[in-house]
C-alpha cells in the first residue's frame, strides 16, 4: 500500500469519526448544555468536550466501594458550584459523610442532604433483608422519587446518589429530568451494572492501578510513588456524544493524608514510541 | 402619624372591582376599556324605603345623610357623588342631579349623539350606583396592605371616608427613616394600582389637613367638595405647591406654621359650620386658630369646637384601630364523606382554591396549612387509629392526656390547641404542611398536601375538613417572560418549591442541611439540621429563606467556594460502627478484614490517630483511628477502641 492511500485511508476514517460525534451530538442535544471542566486535566482530556456537561446523567461505576470514586466525583463536583445552584446528596444509606466534602472544596452551606428513611446500610451491608419487602419497596421508591425530584429542579446544580440496579424506565426518566432542568446527575454504581445498559451520557469506570498493574503495563512519570497515596485509573466506558476509544484512561492520585486529588501523566512505552518513529 | 388618602375613593374602588373582574377575563383590552372609561357615582333614591328597602340595607346611613347635606340635589333623587376624570371633561360634576347627568352624557338625541361620539373617539359614561358600606369594606381591606408599616393602622373618623390614619410612632428606624417608610409604603399602593397622597406630622387633625388640601387640582371629587364645602370656595391665593406632593413629610414641633396657610375645608368641620365661618369671612386655618376659644361653642357645633381643639392640640387625639382581619381559612362538610384518597383529594383542592383566593385578595403568602379531618366516627372506627397526623407523618394515638403532653413537647409542629382538639375528639386528626417561602400558588400547596396525603393512612370516612392558613407577608414577586419562562426561573424559588415537595413527603428529618461541630467525636462533629426549621416564632421565616438563599448563592469574591480543607475523614460513615474482631490488632493485620463476604488482605496500615474525649464527659471515648490500605484498593477507616480493645470500622474512603 502507497502512503498516499494510507493517508487517504486514515482521512478517510477521520472524516467518519467526525460524522458520528456530529450526529450523535445533534440526536441528542435538546436543550443548551454547557461544558464544565474538573480541575482534573488528565480527566478532562477524557471527556468529551473536556469537561462534564450540564443536563447529563453521569454514572461512576467503581469495581469496589472504597475505591475513591466518590472523592473523584467530589472534586469534579465544586466547578459546578461556582454558577448559582446546589449540591443536593441523595442519600438514601445514611452513610454520606458532609465533612468529607469540604476536602473538595465544597462549603457546608451549598449542600442539601435527602436522606429518605434509610434502607440498609449499603457498606455494612445486609440491612434489606431485616426489612420487610413493602417496607423496602417503599423506601427505594422514596430514593428514587426524591432523586428524580431533585434532578427536576433548576435549583440545584447537581445531584449525587448512590445507586444500585434499578430498571431502564428510572434511569429514562431521570435522563428526560436532567434535560429539562439542565442539572447533572452523579451516579455511584456498582460493578454489577456493568453489563446493563443504560440512558447516561456518560458512564466511567474506576479502577485501582495496582503494584501489578504498574509493572506489567504502564510506566508512570516521576512523582508517582504510592506511599501514602492510592493510584486510580478512570476509564471511559461510554459516551453519547463521541465514540470511545478503549485504550482511553486518565491516571488520578489520591493523597490519603490530605484527600487531595491530582492527575498523573503517563509515559508513553518507549517500545511503542520507537516504533512509531520508525 | 400617617395619613393615607385615596383620592375618588369611590372611583377608584370602582375600577379596582371592575379590574378583577376583567382580569378574569384574561383580556388586556378588557382591562385596558376599564381604566379609561368615563365612571359617575350616583346616590340612592331619596327615600329608599319606599323604593328601594334592599338598597337602603346596604348602605351607611352617616354617609348617606352626610351627602345628603352636602349636595341638596340628592336629597330629592339621585345625585352624582363622584365621577371619574374622564367622565369629568364631558361636565358631569359631583352634586348633579343624575337626570341631568345623563342627558350631558347622552344627549336629547341619542342615536345622533352616539354617532358623534363615536366618531369622535368618546366613551360612554357608566352610571353605577354608590355603595358607601362596600367603600369602607374596601378601604378596611386596603389597610391589610399596610400592616407592616405601623401596629396601628385606623379608619379615617369622618363621614364617608377616604383615608386610613397609621400610628407609625418609632417605626421610621425599622425602614430607614419615615421617608423612606412612606415611599415605600406608597410604590406597594400605587403597584397594587392604587393612587393615594400620604402626609406625615405629629397629630392626626394635621396629616389629615395636609392629606386632603388639595384645591389646586382641577379635578375634585365628592370628598373634596365636601371639604370645601360646596362650590363656594375658589383657590385661596398663596398655596404652596410643595403641599400637593403625594408625600409630605412635615418636621416635628412645624405643622403649626403650615398648617395657618391651609384653607377651612382641612378642618374637619361639617359644612354647616364652615359656612358659618364663611359668612364672618374666615378663609384659613390660620383666623380659625385665631378666634377666641370660648366663643366657639355658641357659633359652631360641638363636633366642630371639638376638631378645632384638636387642630391647635388642645384636645389629644388617637387612632381607632380595625381589628386584624380574620384568619384565612376554609371549611367543607358534607353528609356525603369522603372515603378514599380521591375523594380527599378533590376536596382538598377545592379548600385550596378558597384559601389561595384569600390570599390573593389580601396580598399574603402561605407558611403553613393546617387541615382538621373530623373523621366518622361509628362503632368500629373507635378501634382504630385516629389522632394527630404530626409534620412527620407520624399517626399516634391521642387517646391518654400523658401521651398528649407529651407528643405536644416532643413535635413542635403539633401545637397544644391541635392536640387538645385530638384529645376531645379521637376522630379528628391534624394535617401539617409547611412551605419554605410565602407562596399564593395553589398549584404547589395542592401538590405538597398531596404528597402529604399519599403518606397518610386513611381509615375512616372524613365529613368535615376545616384548613387554616398560617400567612406571612409575600415576598417581592418578579417579572415573568411573556412567552416562555422555562429560562427565566429564579433558583430560590425552584429550591424552595423542592424543599418545600421533600419536606412533605419524606418529612423535616430527610430534608438537610449540615453544620460543623466542635467535638472529637466524627459521629458528632457534624450536626444534621433540617431545612425546614419549625415555626417557633416569627423569625423562622426568614430563616427559611435564609438557608435556601445560601444554598444556591456562591461565595463573595471570584467566585470560589471554600478552600480545600486537609482532611483525613472519610466519604462515607457508618451511622453504627462494624465490629471487625474482638481480638489483638496482630490477628486482623495477619487474617486482614471480613467485609461484604469477601476476606481483603491488609497492604499497608497508617496512624494512628488518638481521638478521645474528657474523661468528664458523659459519653467519653477513647479510640486509635486508622487507615487501612487493603491489596485490592479499598482504604478503610478503622479505630481501635482502647476501652475494650475491639476493632472497629466506622468508614471508607470512598
Amino acid at each position: 500500500m502507497s502512503a498516499a492511500s494510507a493517508d487517504n485511508l486514515i482521512a478517510r476514517a477521520d472524516t467518519m469519526r467526525e460524522l458520528q460525534r456530529v450526529m450523535l451530538k445533534s440526536s441528542s442535544a435538546s436543550i443548551t448544555q454547557q461544558t464544565v471542566p474538573s480541575d482534573l486535566p488528565s480527566l478532562n482530556a477524557l471527556l468529551p468536550d473536556g469537561g462534564f456537561s450540564t443536563a447529563s446523567l453521569v454514572e461512576w461505576v467503581s469495581d469496589l466501594p472504597g475505591l475513591a470514586a466518590t472523592t473523584i466525583a467530589l472534586h469534579c463536583v465544586r466547578p459546578f458550584l461556582v454558577q448559582p445552584g446546589c449540591l443536593a446528596v441523595v442519600d438514601g444509606h445514611h452513610e454520606f459523610y458532609p465533612l468529607a466534602a469540604r476536602s473538595a472544596g465544597i462549603a457546608f452551606s451549598r449542600m442539601l442532604l435527602i436522606r429518605p428513611a434509610g434502607v440498609s446500610g449499603r457498606i455494612s451491608g445486609g440491612g434489606a433483608g431485616r426489612l420487610g419487602s413493602a417496607t423496602a419497596g417503599s423506601q427505594q421508591a422514596d430514593m428514587l422519587w426524591s432523586l428524580e425530584q431533585a434532578a427536576r429542579c433548576p435549583g440545584v446544580r447537581v445531584v449525587l446518589c448512590w445507586l444500585d440496579r434499578v430498571s431502564a424506565t428510572v434511569l429514562r426518566r431521570l435522563q428526560l429530568a436532567v434535560e429539562r432542568s439542565g442539572v447533572t446527575v452523579f451516579l455511584m454504581r456498582p460493578p454489577s451494572v456493568l453489563n446493563q445498559p443504560s440512558w447516561a451520557d456518560l458512564r466511567l469506570r474506576v479502577s485501582a492501578v495496582t503494584q501489578s498493574c504498574q509493572m506489567a503495563g504502564s510506566r508512570l512519570s516521576e512523582g508517582s510513588e504510592t506511599d501514602g497515596q492510592r493510584l486510580l485509573s478512570v476509564r471511559l466506558l461510554k459516551s453519547r456524544q463521541t465514540v470511545v476509544e478503549k485504550q482511553q484512561r486518565a491516571l488520578l492520585k489520591i493523597d490519603d493524608e490530605t484527600g487531595a486529588v491530582s492527575a498523573i501523566s503517563e509515559l508513553a512505552d518507549p517500545a511503542t514510541a520507537a516504533t512509531a518513529v520508525v | 402619624m400617617l395619613c393615607l388618602r385615596f383620592p375618588n375613593w369611590p372611583i377608584q374602588r370602582l375600577r379596582q372591582q371592575q379590574s378583577s373582574d376583567a382580569a378574569q377575563l384574561t383580556a388586556v383590552s378588557a382591562q385596558d376599556v376599564v381604566s379609561h372609561q368615563p365612571v359617575a357615582v350616583y346616590s340612592p333614591l331619596a327615600d329608599p324605603s319606599e323604593d328601594r328597602p334592599r338598597r337602603r340595607q346596604d348602605a351607611s346611613e352617616v354617609d348617606l345623610k352626610y351627602i345628603r347635606t352636602l349636595f341638596p340635589a340628592a336629597r330629592s333623587g339621585p345625585a352624582i357623588v363622584a365621577v371619574s376624570e374622564q367622565a369629568w371633561r364631558q361636565g358631569i360634576r359631583p352634586g348633579m342631579p343624575l337626570a341631568e347627568a345623563r342627558s350631558m352624557a347622552v344627549p336629547v338625541v341619542a342615536r345622533a349623539a352616539s354617532a358623534r361620539r363615536k366618531q369622535n373617539g368618546l366613551p360612554e359614561v357608566m352610571f353605577c350606583e354608590w355603595q358607601p358600606l362596600q367603600d369602607r369594606v374596601a378601604l378596611t381591606a386596603v389597610a391589610e396592605l399596610t400592616r407592616r408599616f405601623a401596629p396601628v393602622v385606623g379608619l379615617d373618623q369622618m363621614p364617608v371616608p377616604d383615608c386610613l390614619m397609621l400610628d407609625i410612632t418609632g417605626c421610621g428606624s425599622l425602614f430607614g427613616s419615615e421617608s423612606t417608610l412612606a415611599e415605600q409604603l406608597l410604590k406597594e399602593l400605587q403597584a397594587a394600582g392604587f393612587r393615594c397622597r400620604i402626609a406625615i406630622a405629629d397629630t392626626v387633625a394635621a396629616v389629615w389637613a395636609f392629606t386632603h388640601d388639595d384645591t389646586t387640582d382641577p379635578f375634585r371629587s365628592a370628598g373634596e367638595r365636601r371639604a370645601q364645602g360646596g362650590a363656594r370656595r375658589g383657590k385661596p391665593g398663596g398655596q404652596d405647591q410643595s403641599l400637593n406632593l403625594p408625600i409630605l413629610i412635615m418636621p416635628p414641633g412645624q405643622h403649626e406654621e403650615w398648617l395657618k396657610r391651609l384653607p377651612l375645608s382641612s378642618a374637619r368641620l361639617h359644612p354647616s359650620d364652615i359656612g358659618v365661618l364663611s359668612q364672618l369671612g374666615l378663609q384659613t386655618l390660620g383666623q380659625l386658630c385665631q378666634l377666641p376659644r370660648e366663643d366657639l361653642p355658641a357659633r359652631l357645633s360641638a363636633d366642630a369646637v371639638l376638631r378645632v381643639q384638636q387642630l391647635v392640640g388642645l384636645l389629644p387625639e388617637t387612632i381607632d384601630p380595625i381589628p386584624e382581619a380574620s384568619p384565612v381559612q376554609a371549611e367543607w362538610s358534607s353528609e356525603f364523606s369522603a372515603k378514599n384518597h380521591s375523594d380527599m383529594l378533590q376536596v382538598m383542592e377545592h379548600l385550596i382554591g378558597l384559601v389561595c383566593e384569600q390570599l390573593e385578595r389580601r396580598r399574603l403568602g402561605c407558611i403553613r396549612l393546617t387541615c382538621q379531618l373530623r373523621c366518622l366516627n361509628d362503632g368500629e372506627s373507635s378501634t382504630q387509629d385516629a389522632g394527630v397526623i404530626s409534620s412527620s407523618s407520624v399517626v399516634r394515638r391521642t387517646d391518654d392526656p400523658a401521651a398528649v403532653s407529651r407528643l405536644a413537647a416532643a413535635k413542635p409542629g403539633v401545637s397544644a390547641s391541635e392536640t387538645h382538639v385530638s384529645m376531645q375528639n379521637p376522630a379528628e386528626q391534624t394535617l401539617i404542611v409547611e412551605t419554605v417561602k410565602p407562596t399564593q400558588s395553589a398549584k404547589l400547596l395542592t401538590e405538597i398536601v398531596t404528597l402529604r396525603l399519599e403518606a397518610m393512612k386513611l381509615t375512616l370516612a372524613v365529613d368535615r375538613v376545616h384548613m387554616l392558613a398560617t400567612t406571612a407577608l409575600l415576598p417581592v414577586g418578579r417579572q415573568k417572560d411573556l412567552f416562555d419562562d422555562t429560562h427565566h426561573f429564579v433558583p430560590t424559588e425552584e429550591l424552595s418549591a423542592l424543599v418545600s415537595r421533600l419536606n412533605s413527603r419524606l418529612g423535616p428529618d430527610a430534608v438537610l442541611i449540615a453544620r460543623e461541630v466542635a467535638d472529637v467525636r466524627p459521629e458528632h462533629a457534624v450536626r444534621l439540621l433540617p431545612a425546614v426549621p419549625g415555626l417557633d416564632d416569627e423569625a423562622s421565616s426568614s430563616r427559611r429563606e435564609d438557608v435556601v438563599h445560601q444554598l444556591v448563592t456562591p461565595a463573595q469574591g471570584d467566585g470560589s467556594l471554600i478552600d480545600r480543607v486537609k482532611t483525613t475523614r472519610p466519604v462515607r460513615l457508618l451511622p453504627v460502627p462494624f465490629l471487625l474482631t474482638e481480638r489483638h490488632g496482630d490477628t486482623l493485620l495477619a487474617e486482614g478484614i471480613l467485609w461484604q463476604g469477601h476476606r481483603l488482605a491488609i497492604r499497608q496500615i497508617t496512624g494512628p490517630e488518638r481521638l478521645q474525649t474528657a474523661w468528664w464527659h458523659e459519653d467519653a471515648v477513647q479510640r486509635d483511628y486508622y487507615r487501612i490500605q487493603t491489596e485490592q484498593g479499598p482504604l478503610m477507616w478503622v479505630y481501635r477502641d482502647l476501652g475494650s480493645g475491639f476493632w472497629w470500622l466506622h468508614g471508607v474512603f470512598d
